[in-house]
């Protein structure tokens, strides 16, 4: 049996390779994945072996957050640590994030994803990885920098040239680029801009006269490293910890890896959905393989083969399919690793990279899923192979026997997708506050939704199919009336190659109509929730917490064309073991953002909070109560719940008074000012005018809300672009199973195709007829999957409501766009059936003997 | 105009290679008058569905010339051919005649439909209701019994009101009583609307409705018969054969 499976292959090597490309895709895009992952994995571990090289004791604050403003330390206590037995050197840090490089053009380099950093940079005997002097000299005095090589290539920056930086507290500052600087090997710090000072004066750019980041130190020879870290004890600064060099790198990569397997799961979750889709096409691939091949498995059954042997050959072809077909996705994988390198650098997502890795773990995913999903998709076809009867092989017509009525499927497809829906709906309504398992549950009813309208689209086929068809039976004639006729036919085949279309269908409307209602909801925020015209913000549009110097706003409230400003600084908390933004706001701040109702006072003053009605209703602090807070810099902090509001601009707020907010972040800097504008000048004018006073300060832009609402509109539409790049290679395979099912049904007619040639029929006819139909299958498919798109994206918003999700806005546009694309998609996805059809040897599908 | 309404000159038909080629037709020269009902007999592998299938435009001769009417069909290229079938050509094969998603009327006015014309109302009632297709039109072929699936497509062949209609075996998967039905209802075509008619067959039976019968062996024509009847038909078939 094996041979004659292994030669039956080998006969059929399109029909093979049409099986595999699904497979292969599916497979490619996750080893593809992997690979890329791991690589930027490996550059980052590279990274950090690198800059803890050397350093036996690393002396840092014991932060318990990754974001946002780092913890100081008092220096004088770091540098007493010199004096511990066995501490052979000790290098003292600081670093910052935010400094921003700006170039030739005064323009900021950088903030469209990796971090700005500045560090102290100085020599040292200490043998240390990390920064290493490429060219130049170090900066000596408050006038010298050194920048990284890609920074200084990038923007042609030589040794001598004039650099202005910024900081968060103040103006561009010009110092003297004395030289160039690598980090290990690299050219720069996976991606990020570093602008490297002397210790003295980095503390003054950063305003932390006498404070360290931390401290580097060697011990001497022969002592031991844990011994000098437990001797270190005592004498380390509240809220500093010393650990070994190699613990440091550790710790480091260990957090890189988790942001990474983030990224990870992200692409994978589209793969996943690719590889779905696939086992539609590759089960009615099967489906095709097995109707194709009746006489031959009847002939099997006359001569003796069993049922289980015939049902087992097809799923030994499938395996060796999904074996052959995973290697090459594994391979595949590679290429794709490099698109997904050049995607998302396009998208702005520049990351480090090594030699490509391909770890074995990606083998063994590779092949499991792979070769796991090819069989399961042929199982059924393979059961209905054991069912053809021995007497099939004498038979006249080839046509399958008529199967059972479609009551059972109705059923069935009922109770699936009803079960889908209630997991779905748990994981929107239910489950939605416990966290990360809520997707999980959506995607998996989403699952199961699919499987269950795939179980009942038979039976709306029929109607649906003949309001498609009806174009082109205008169109075309007698060849669309045809097609129309024909799509129809089958209605399981039509709908099983319509519902994987459907799949990467409603993902796109899904990810349409979140980004339109987004968008929406921004509009309406802005339109009614926001009384202010014109909006000072940073130049960055990925750290929320990027800030400027104060001293904008304060010029700015002096200019006649502007009424009254508010000032917004935003700094990251930990509330309840969980990341939140805490603002500073100003007493003015309730005039700005209107409130739909509230309580108590919305002018927090020293050790008073105004959250958000509904995080005051979901941890139960009414006004009144205490909200515990712990800061980076500060620590744990009590405040008093005095007030709560709800409304659009309220959702998710934390806000306390701005002094109560430079005192625990040990700064001050805004992230936003909102400006109203004094009667008689438009926000044009003011905006004009502010931007003159923001010339000095290029790490904050000034904008109307209108130019503000087109910038958050262009990375949705960035963002959305991305996932819709993403899906495609769902709706690619699935229009792979269109060429398939478009193959069996040339194959099916072949009598009938001969006919309708010999009694005139033109060839151009005949293909129009194959593709007419193959468009009204694709179409089909969309459809279902618009409306199934825009059920997903309602109830998603509804769930969402308390987000301050409050616009459910359809793009029928883009939503008809698509249904028409992928219509167009199916006609030419159906050229080679096509044309197989019209090349039909009218007498041979016509003979009968 | 000719009184032929098809014929073949020196046609000669191949198939395969210089070591492997079997001739199917050899040399063959026949005249079909217009306003007949001919038939083309001969044992299996003696060229008639090869002749008749050259002689219809649906396969090319290997030499010799097939004309219908005054056409040349081997200057046609394949669209002119197609076009050549859908309009001066009518089909009737032995089985799988109907197209199933189509009902009867949509399967006779087929070949009209295709080349996007108007049917000729009153000829095409006149063919539907002389093959008892009235009550039948809006069934679709899985709803119609064998004997008239086939009168739906002698209709279809006539609805065009096409040079030539040319039948294969076209009561070879009916019963007796349906297979004479049908013939009979060809003979009556040939006779009240004046049509043409060449049908291959090899069943005396079949074959002694029509007005003429040419006899085919080995690819050549060995005889001919006019005015047949079963009896004669059966002995010339043994004449031959001995």
């Amino acid at each position: 049996m094996l041979r004659v499976t292994l030669r039956s292959l080998w006969a059929h090597k399109l029909r093979l390779g049409l099986t595999a490309l699904a497979v292969v895709l599916g497979v490619g895009f996750i080893a593809g994945t992997f690979v890329y992952t791991d690589t930027i994995g490996k550059a980052f571990d590279g990274i950090f072996e690198d800059a803890f090289q050397g350093v036996d004791i690393v002396v840092s604050a014991d932060s318990e957050l990754q974001f946002g403003e780092g913890i100081y330390l008092p220096e004088s206590e770091i540098l007493r640590l010199k004096d511990v037995k066995g501490v052979d050197d000790l290098v003292p840090f600081l670093q910052g994030l935010g400094i921003v490089i700006l170039d030739k053009d005064g323009e900021p380099i950088g903030g469209q994803g990796p971090p700005q950093f500045a560090f102290s940079f100085m020599e040292t005997d200490l043998e240390t990885g990390g920064f290493k002097l490429r060219e130049g000299a170090y900066p000596e005095g408050s006038g010298d920098v050194v920048i990284d090589v890609k920074t200084a290539a990038d923007n042609n920056f030589v040794i001598g040239d004039n650099v202005s930086v910024v900081a968060p507290t103040g103006p561009a500052r010009l110092y003297a680029l004395v030289g160039i600087a690598g980090f290990g090997d690299l050219d720069n710090l996976g991606g990020a801009t570093s602008a490297l000072f002397d210790l003295r004066t980095i503390q003054m750019l950063l305003e932390r006269e006498g404070q360290l980041t931390g401290a580097s130190i060697q011990v001497a020879p022969g002592a031991n490293v844990d011994d000098v870290i437990a001797r270190m004890g005592p004498l380390l600064p509240e809220g500093a910890r010393a650990i070994s060099g190699q613990t440091a790198a550790e710790e480091q990569a260990i957090a890189i890896q988790e942001g990474l397997a983030f990224f990870n799961t992200f692409l994978l979750s589209f793969a996943a959905i690719a590889l779905f889709v696939g086992t539609f096409t590759i089960a009615n691939t099967f489906r095709i393989i097995v109707t194709q091949r009746t006489r031959e498995l009847a002939l099997l059954r006359a001569l003796g083969a069993s049922a289980r042997q015939v049902n087992q050959m097809v799923l030994i072809e499938a395996f060796v399919i999904g074996v052959l077909a995973s290697i090459t996705g594994i391979a595949a994988g590679f290429g794709l690793a490099l698109l997904l390198k050049i995607g998302l650098e396009a998208f702005g997502i520049a990351l480090p990279t090594a030699p490509a890795t391909l770890q074995p773990r990606t083998i063994v995913v590779s092949l499991l899923v792979g070769v796991g999903v090819t069989v399961i998709s042929a199982f059924l076809p393979a059961r209905r192979a054991s069912r053809v009867p021995p007497v099939a092989a004498l038979r006249e017509d080839l046509v399958a026997p008529p199967r059972k009525a479609l009551t059972t499927r109705a059923i069935v497809g009922s109770a699936v997708t009803a079960l889908g829906l209630a997991v779905l709906f748990f994981g929107l309504f239910v489950s939605l506050e416990v966290g990360p398992p809520a997707i999980l549950y959506v995607g998996l009813g989403a699952g199961v939704v699919f499987i269950g309208v795939s179980l009942l689209s038979p039976l709306i086929a029929r109607p649906v199919a003949r309001v498609i068809g009806w174009p082109f039976a205008r169109l075309y004639n007698v060849p669309g009336r045809l097609a129309q006729e024909n799509a129809i036919r089958a209605p399981r085949r039509t709908s099983a190659t319509a519902a994987a279309l459907m799949i990467g269908v409603t993902l796109v409307t899904l990810a349409s109509v979140m980004a339109a209602s987004i968008r929406g909801t921004i509009d309406d925020i802005i339109g009614s929730s926001i009384e202010a015209d014109v909006i000072i913000r940073a130049n960055n549009d990925f750290d929320p917490t990027a800030s400027f110097t104060p001293e904008l706003a304060t010029q700015a409230a002096q200019d006649e064309s502007v009424d009254e400003v508010s000032r917004q600084q935003t700094g990251v908390a930990l509330f309840n073991e969980t990341e939140v933004f805490v603002i500073g706001i100003e007493s003015n701040y309730p005039d700005f953002f209107p409130v739909d109702d509230s309580e108590g006072n919305l002018n927090p003053g020293p050790g008073e909070v105004v959250i958000d009605q509904a995080i005051a209703d979901a941890n139960l602090l009414p006004v009144g109560s205490e909200l515990r807070l712990l800061f980076e810099a500060t620590g744990p902090t009590s405040f008093t719940v005095v007030g709560t509001a709800s409304g659009d601009t309220w959702t998710d707020v934390i806000a306390i008074s701005q002094a109560e907010w430079i005192k625990n972040y040990e700064i001050e800097s805004d992230t936003q000012v909102f400006v109203r504008v004094a009667p008689g000048f438009t926000p044009e004018e003011v905006q004009t005018r502010l931007a003159v006073l923001a010339e000095d300060v290029p790490t904050a832009q000034v904008q109307t809300f209108e130019e503000l609402s087109s910038d958050v509109e262009q990375q949705i539409n960035q963002l959305l672009n991305l996932i819709t790049g993403l899906l495609a290679l769902a709706v690619i395979i699935a229009l792979i199973g269109v060429t398939n099912t478009m193959t069996l049904s040339v194959f099916e007619r072949t009598r009938e195709i001969g006919l309708l040639r010999a009694v005139g029929l033109s060839r151009r006819q005949t293909r129009r007829m194959v593709r007419a139909e193959a468009s009204i299958i694709a179409v089909f498919g969309a459809v279902l999957g618009v409306v199934i798109g825009l059920f997903f994206a309602w109830a998603i918003l509804q769930a969402l409501r308390d987000e301050g999700f409050s616009a459910f806005v359809v793009p029928v546009g883009t939503l008809a766009l698509w249904i028409v694309v992928t219509g167009l998609l199916g006609i030419v996805f159906a050229i080679l059936p096509a044309w197989r059809a019209s090349r039909l040897d009218v007498l041979e599908a016509i003979a009968y003997e | 105009m000719t009184s032929i309404a098809a014929r073949a000159v020196d046609a000669t038909k191949t198939f395969g290679s210089s070591d492997t080629a079997v001739t199917a037709i050899d040399h063959v020269s026949v005249e079909f008058e217009k306003e007949q009902y001919a038939a083309i007999m001969g044992p299996s592998g003696s060229g008639k569905s090869t002749l008749m299938h050259c002689m219809a435009g649906l396969d090319h001769l290997t030499s010799g010339q097939v004309f219908i009417g005054d056409q040349d069909l081997g200057v046609l290229n394949d669209r002119e051919l197609t076009e050549l079938r859908r309009d001066q050509v009518g089909f009737i094969f032995q089985a799988f005649n109907l197209i199933p998603t189509l009902n009867a009327l949509e399967n006779i006015t087929l070949p009209i439909d295709i080349a996007g014309r108007d049917a000729d109302g009153p000829w095409l009632d006149s063919v539907i209701r002389s093959l008892g297709l009235d009550d039948r039109l809006d069934h679709r072929p899985a709803e119609l019994s064998g004997g008239q699936q086939q009168r739906v497509a002698a209709a279809r062949a006539l609805a065009s009101r096409p040079e030539m209609v040319f039948a294969d075996e076209p009561s070879g998967n009916l019963d007796s009583t349906a297979s004479a039905e049908l013939l009979k209802l060809l003979r009556q075509a040939v006779r009240e609307f004046g049509q043409t008619i060449v049908m291959v067959t090899h069943d005396p039976i079949a074959a002694s409705y029509s007005d003429r019968v040419v006899f085919l062996e080995d690819g050549r024509i060995v005889d001919e018969m006019d005015d047949p009847t079963p009896d004669r038909i059966l002995d010339r078939i043994k004449s031959l054969e001995g």
